[in-house]
Order: C-alpha cells, then sequence, then structure tokens
C-alpha cells in the first residue's frame, strides 16, 4: 500500500492535469486526435459520476444528473478496439482519469459491493460527512472538463453538434460556479483518506516502527467496521478493552512527555480508571464462537506489543525512549501518540454499539451469579444474556464511558478524532459539540463538528453490513479434546433459530444441573427460600463451572438429538 | 472468597496436579486478580504494571484455551491495598508453578502444542506477567 496515496492527493492531480490542458490547449487539432479526445472526456464524466452518484447518496445534488447527461451526450465507452485510439489522447486527460480512477477505488474500497460499508470512513460516507464540500470538489473538476470539452467543440468543425452539448456541459460550469470554492489540500476528511488496509487475512504481521504502528490502527478499525455489527464475541471484546486500556497507559505516558495539555496526569488517570472499569466489566462475559486470531484484535495487539517495547522494560518506562520534541524523531513520537488518540474513540464506540448487537442478538453469554456484597446469593450458571442482564449492562455502561473517555483524550492532546461511526452516532456528536476547554489548530477547522459538518445524516439511515448466517459450534466433550481430536460440529442456522436452540440447550442443562445436585432439590423437586441460606454456605465458584453442570453440558451438546 | 485464599488453593492445585484444565483456570483467574488489584493499587505506575501484567495473563490464557469450551469464572472479594503485598508474593509463586506445569508432561497441550505456537504464546505471556508484576 502506498501510503502517500490519498483521495485528495489523487483529486488535486486530476484538477491540475485538466488545468494544464486548459492552459495549453488542445496542441494535435487533426481529427483523429480529436476523436481521441472525445473518447476520454466521456471516460472523465463517468468516473465523476461515479464520485458523485456515491458522495450524493440520497441526498439531493443536482451534479450526478448533469454528469450523467455530459457522459450520455459524449462518445461511448472505448471498446477494445478503440483502446489504441483512447491512448492517443492527450497526456493531461489520461492522466486526469488516471488519478481519477484511482480516487475512485479508494472511495469504492471504503464501501462494499453490497453497498455496506466496509471501513469507518466508509460509515461516515454513507453517512453523508462532508459530502457539501467534496460535491463542490468535483464540481470544479468537472467544470474544468466541461472547458476542455467546450474549448474542443468550438475547434470542431461539426458546428452541429453544439447544441447537444451544449445544455450538460454549461449546467455544470453553472453547478461549480454556485459550488463553494474547494480546497483540497485543506486537511478535510474525506480528502485525507487513504486506500482501505487489507483485513482479510488471519493475521497480521508484527508491527516494527511508526508505520506499522499507524497501519495496524486502521486494520483494527476496519477489521471492526467490518465485524461489530455482526459478530462481535465476548472475548474479541475483552481482548480489545484490555489493549485499549494499555494503549491509553501508554498514550498518556507520551502525552505527558509532550504536550502541556497532559502537564497534570490527574485527567489521564482518571481516563485509565474508566477504561480499567470497563475492562473489568468484561470479566464474565464469553461468547461460544470465539473469533480466535482475528486480523483486528492481533493488529491492535501487536502495535501494542511494539509500543510497549520501545516504552517500558518491565519494570519502568524507558528513560531514553523519548527524545527532545525538537528532534525528528520525538515529532515521530507525538505524530503516532496523536495518531492513537484520534483512533480510539472510533474504536471505543464500535466497541459499544458491538457490545449492544451482540447482547441483543444473543450473541453472549454471563455468569448469572447473584450476590449481596461478596456474599453468594444464587449459585452462578452461565447464562444467555440480553441486553437487561445485569453483567450486559455493567458492560454496555462502561463502552460507554470509553467513548467520552477516548474523546476527552483527543482534547488533551488537541486532535480531532477520525472520522467514523464515533462521528457519525448522534450521541457522539451531542458529546463533541460540548465546548472544549482547548484551542483547536487552526488547520483541522473549528471546534464544533456539528459546525465542520452541519449535512450530517443520522446513523440509523446508515446501510450496514448484511446479515450473515450464524454458525452454531457445539460445545465438546471434554475427553474429545484431550485425545487431540477437537470435535466441533458446525450447524449452520438462521439467526433466529439460533437464539432459540440456545435458550433450549440453557434450559436443559439447567434442570440437568438440578437432576444430578440433590442438595438443590426437595421433595417436591422445587427449590424454596431456605435454600439461598445453603446457597450461601457453598463453596464459592473458582475456575470453571460447577463440575455437575458442565458434565451434563458436554454430554448434552455431544448428544446428536440436540442438533 | 479473598484473592489470597484462591490463589492459595490455585498454588496448592498446579503443584500437586497442573494438568492443562487448572492451568488454563489458574491464568484466567490470575489475570482477573491482577486486574482487580490494579484497581486496588494506590500507586498509579504500580497500578500500570498490574495491568499490563493482568493483559499478558490474558494472552497466555487465550492461547492456552480449547476451542469451543465454556471459560473459568472467578468470583473475588474486593482487593484491598493492603492485601497487594501478600497477593504480589502469590502471583510470582503461581506463576513460577505455572511456567514449571508449562513444560512438564502433565500439560500434553504446552508441550505439543494445541494450536501450533500457543504453548509458546503461553509462556511467553506468563514469563512477561512475571516480568511485570510488581
Amino acid at each position: 500500500m502506498n501510503a502517500g496515496v490519498t483521495y485528495g492527493s489523487e483529486l488535486s492531480a486530476a484538477h491540475e492535469a485538466l488545468n494544464q490542458l486548459i492552459a495549453h490547449g488542445l496542441a494535435d487539432r487533426a481529427t483523429t486526435a480529436r476523436h481521441s479526445a472525445q473518447l476520454a472526456l466521456g471516460q472523465l464524466y463517468r468516473v465523476l459520476y461515479r464520485h458523485a452518484a456515491l458522495i450524493t447518496g440520497n441526498g439531493r445534488s443536482p451534479l450526478p444528473g448533469a454528469l450523467a447527461a455530459a457522459a450520455r451526450y459524449s462518445a461511448d465507452p472505448p471498446t477494445g478496439g478503440q483502446m489504441a485510439e483512447f491512448s492517443n489522447a492527450p497526456p493531461q486527460l489520461i492522466r486526469a482519469f488516471d488519478h481519477l480512477t484511482v480516487a475512485a477505488d479508494i472511495l469504492f474500497s471504503q464501501i462494499g459491493p453490497d453497498g455496506g460499508a466496509r471501513s469507518p470512513a466508509g460509515i461516515a460516507l454513507l453517512a453523508g460527512v462532508e459530502r457539501n464540500a467534496h460535491l463542490a470538489s468535483l464540481a470544479h473538476i468537472a467544470a474544468a472538463t466541461a472547458t476542455i470539452h467546450d474549448q474542443h467543440r468550438v475547434d470542431d468543425a461539426l458546428q452541429a453538434t453544439a447544441a447537444v452539448f451544449e445544455d450538460p456541459v454549461r449546467r455544470l460550469d453553472t453547478i461549480a460556479r454556485t459550488a463553494a470554492q474547494p480546497d483540497l489540500n485543506s486537511g478535510t476528511w474525506l480528502a485525507a483518506i487513504r486506500p482501505i488496509v487489507d483485513v482479510s487475512g488471519d493475521s497480521w504481521p508484527a508491527v516494527d516502527n511508526h508505520t506499522g504502528f499507524r497501519e495496524a490502527l486502521d486494520a483494527a478499525r476496519t477489521w471492526l467496521a467490518q465485524h461489530y455489527a455482526l459478530d462481535l464475541s465476548g472475548q474479541t471484546i475483552r481482548q480489545l478493552v484490555g489493549v485499549g486500556l494499555a494503549l491509553i497507559q501508554e498514550l498518556g505516558h507520551i502525552g505527558l512527555r509532550y504536550h502541556e495539555g497532559l502537564t497534570s496526569d490527574l485527567r489521564a488517570r482518571h481516563i485509565t480508571q474508566i477504561w480499567r472499569s470497563a475492562y473489568h466489566a468484561t470479566d464474565n462475559i464469553i461468547s461460544l464462537h470465539p473469533a480466535d486470531n482475528a486480523a483486528g484484535p492481533t493488529a491492535l495487539l501487536n502495535a501494542e506489543r511494539w509500543l510497549r517495547q520501545q516504552l517500558r522494560t518491565p519494570n519502568s518506562w524507558r528513560p531514553d525512549a523519548l527524545p527532545d520534541l525538537n528532534t525528528g524523531s520525538g515529532q515521530q513520537w507525538l505524530d503516532t501518540a496523536r495518531a492513537l488518540a484520534r483512533a480510539l474513540p472510533d474504536i471505543a464506540t464500535m466497541l459499544h454499539h458491538g457490545a449492544r448487537f451482540s447482547a441483543s442478538h444473543d450473541r453472549l453469554y454471563a455468569l448469572d451469579a447473584v450476590y449481596n456484597g461478596s456474599q453468594l446469593i444464587r449459585q452462578p450458571a452461565w447464562i444467555c444474556a440480553d441486553p437487561r442482564t445485569p453483567a450486559i449492562a455493567r458492560l454496555v455502561t462502561g463502552l460507554d464511558g470509553l467513548r467520552s473517555s477516548a474523546t476527552l483524550f483527543c482534547h488533551l492532546l488537541d486532535v480531532i478524532p477520525h472520522t467514523g461511526l464515533h462521528e457519525a452516532a448522534r450521541a457522539n456528536r451531542q458529546l463533541a459539540a460540548e465546548p472544549s476547554t482547548h484551542d483547536r489548530p487552526s488547520d483541522t477547522g473549528p471546534t464544533s463538528r456539528l459546525t465542520r459538518w452541519p449535512g450530517i445524516a443520522d446513523i440509523s439511515s446508515v446501510p450496514l453490513l448484511p446479515p450473515a448466517t450464524a454458525t452454531l459450534h457445539t460445545r465438546v466433550r471434554r475427553a474429545d479434546v484431550r485425545g487431540g481430536e477437537t470435535t466441533r460440529i458446525p450447524i449452520t442456522l438462521a439467526r433466529g433459530l439460533v437464539a432459540e436452540v440456545e435458550r433450549l440447550q440453557d434450559e436443559v442443562y439447567r434442570l440437568a444441573a438440578r437432576i444430578n445436585d440433590p442438595e438443590s432439590q426437595t421433595a417436591t423437586g422445587q427449590r424454596v427460600p431456605d435454600q439461598l441460606a445453603s446457597d450461601q454456605q457453598q463453596e464459592p465458584v473458582v475456575g470453571l463451572e460447577p463440575d455437575a453442570t458442565r458434565s451434563a453440558r458436554s454430554e448434552l451438546s455431544t448428544d446428536p438429538s440436540m442438533e | 472468597m479473598t484473592a489470597i485464599t484462591i490463589l492459595q488453593e490455585l498454588i496448592d492445585t498446579i503443584t500437586d496436579n497442573g494438568d492443562d484444565d487448572a492451568v488454563y483456570a489458574a491464568t484466567v483467574a490470575a489475570a482477573r486478580i491482577a486486574s482487580h488489584a490494579a484497581a486496588a493499587e494506590p500507586d498509579d505506575f504500580t497500578a500500570q504494571r498490574w495491568d499490563f501484567a493482568s493483559l499478558s495473563l490474558e494472552h497466555a490464557a487465550a492461547a492456552l484455551r480449547h476451542p469451543g469450551t465454556i471459560e473459568a469464572a472467578v468470583h473475588l472479594d474486593p482487593i484491598t491495598a493492603e492485601d497487594l503485598p501478600e497477593i504480589t508474593t502469590l502471583l510470582h509463586t503461581l506463576l513460577t508453578a505455572l511456567l514449571e506445569s508449562c513444560g512438564s508432561p502433565a500439560v500434553p497441550a504446552a508441550v505439543s502444542g494445541r494450536r501450533g505456537e500457543a504453548p509458546n504464546i503461553a509462556v511467553a505471556g506468563l514469563r512477561q506477567a512475571a516480568g511485570e508484576l510488581p
């Protein structure tokens, strides 16, 4: 991946190439050259239409219609036999087309073929972040294309075609004149997005430098964007929150060294406490389908591991790890800290949304134990949790706190978070609108993101990835695992059916546990209030669930009749 | 049950019969205890070390985990700052026992490799945690 290629740089390069051609005019006025130019102009309109249609989404803008009309009245796409002719077009047009194609590829890598977001940037695109500013950018490039088209037509002996071309081309010019003057180098978010980081692999290479660290952060965010509404397991949530806690501490260390916003470490400590509480809230949350070695968590884990090695010995922070800020290396560390701070709000938001989604779709199991202080009131058992389960409520509340704490870190380091779900979620926009005590750097726009993106759509309108069929892995008999053969029987079922099967399984497990536990039965087979007291006398659970329950589960789970 | 009691029982279990189930359960328990100790630790830097130790133990436990099995769960009484020195000592002892168990034939997964490099990751995680403990 070329880290230097961004959407904005490609659009700027295309615009520059077109302006060069406008300044110099068409050098070769032969008929064949004009036809080649017409082919290239038609292609430019088409690729611009692809951009505009994507950015416009469900919103209203005259630009896609005007571009479609201009493309319709231009030459048809070159066929195989015409490619040689197409390549004879003015090199500036070819170059502009190439740059626009790369820019389109960058945009379309964020949106999957199903129209769903494939990355945080894709979520923001579909939500309409910075829509107006970038439609204006496209309008100006389209107007430059139309100007060349106009010059070409004036030279054309076939004036009869002028009337046909005039409407769509003039329309583009009018749209561009009414649009605000864009500045593609202003550091706006959409201009800065890069090609999506490939997270299709099962793992992520070890991180060994600052660039790798930032790419791993991008990969983790992208992986989360692809999975948070599908299959975020309890184990993954715990792993990500744990790594996030470590990253927050390392970020705080770098911030304390370099940034006056963190001269007092009290606020950094407060933020750490919030992440630690969320980490504790994941103590007794699991899923039955843990994603082993998933790319996103692995990438974040590797990034944290590298950062820890750079900053710490086992017993202390490395005193020489962070050089003076005036050195290039010091600035690099500050940039890395800022990159981390910018990524964390989005990661926290997706974790929060993902936990809520998983809980409401019966993907999380919680240990259903009731305590009064440290006194065990009810024997714990794993239950399929829903959002009302106390453990899940604690988890969601804890993860909710991460969003605000990560945003606070951004305020402390004077950076604006990456755009993604974080920016598109309504609650976060309200959070972002709260006045900050810190001035924002002038090159990153005004303080309030509500001001930056007034036209942003609510996240509920964003089409997410399509629902997938769930896979239920039956629990395995321990003896099978000991023998070296892991019996893992996948049963692909519709999502609702999975939930129903798991609910029934749990019901059976509870009954089996009671049958196997004579103390829990009375003459009538019912529990009586007095037993609560006897529960308190029982050995509190350390390690695995009660043997009887586990045994019953193992046997039942491998019973073919359960499938 | 207090963290100290849990740790003493885990040390006895691992020393007597450190099979792979016991090693996994003890690693998870140690991770949870380290995490809760961080919350009780008044010194910020030491709390961070507890956090890092907990994280390393979680990674070690993840490497030891059977696919598809229910995870371990630990219920702890709140840890107080006064308990921390004893907990630290007991955790050091437990990690030493765990590292010895991971190299013993009683833990076949740690020798033969249940998931490729998983035992190495587990051992590395345990060692790193031992280094991070206050």
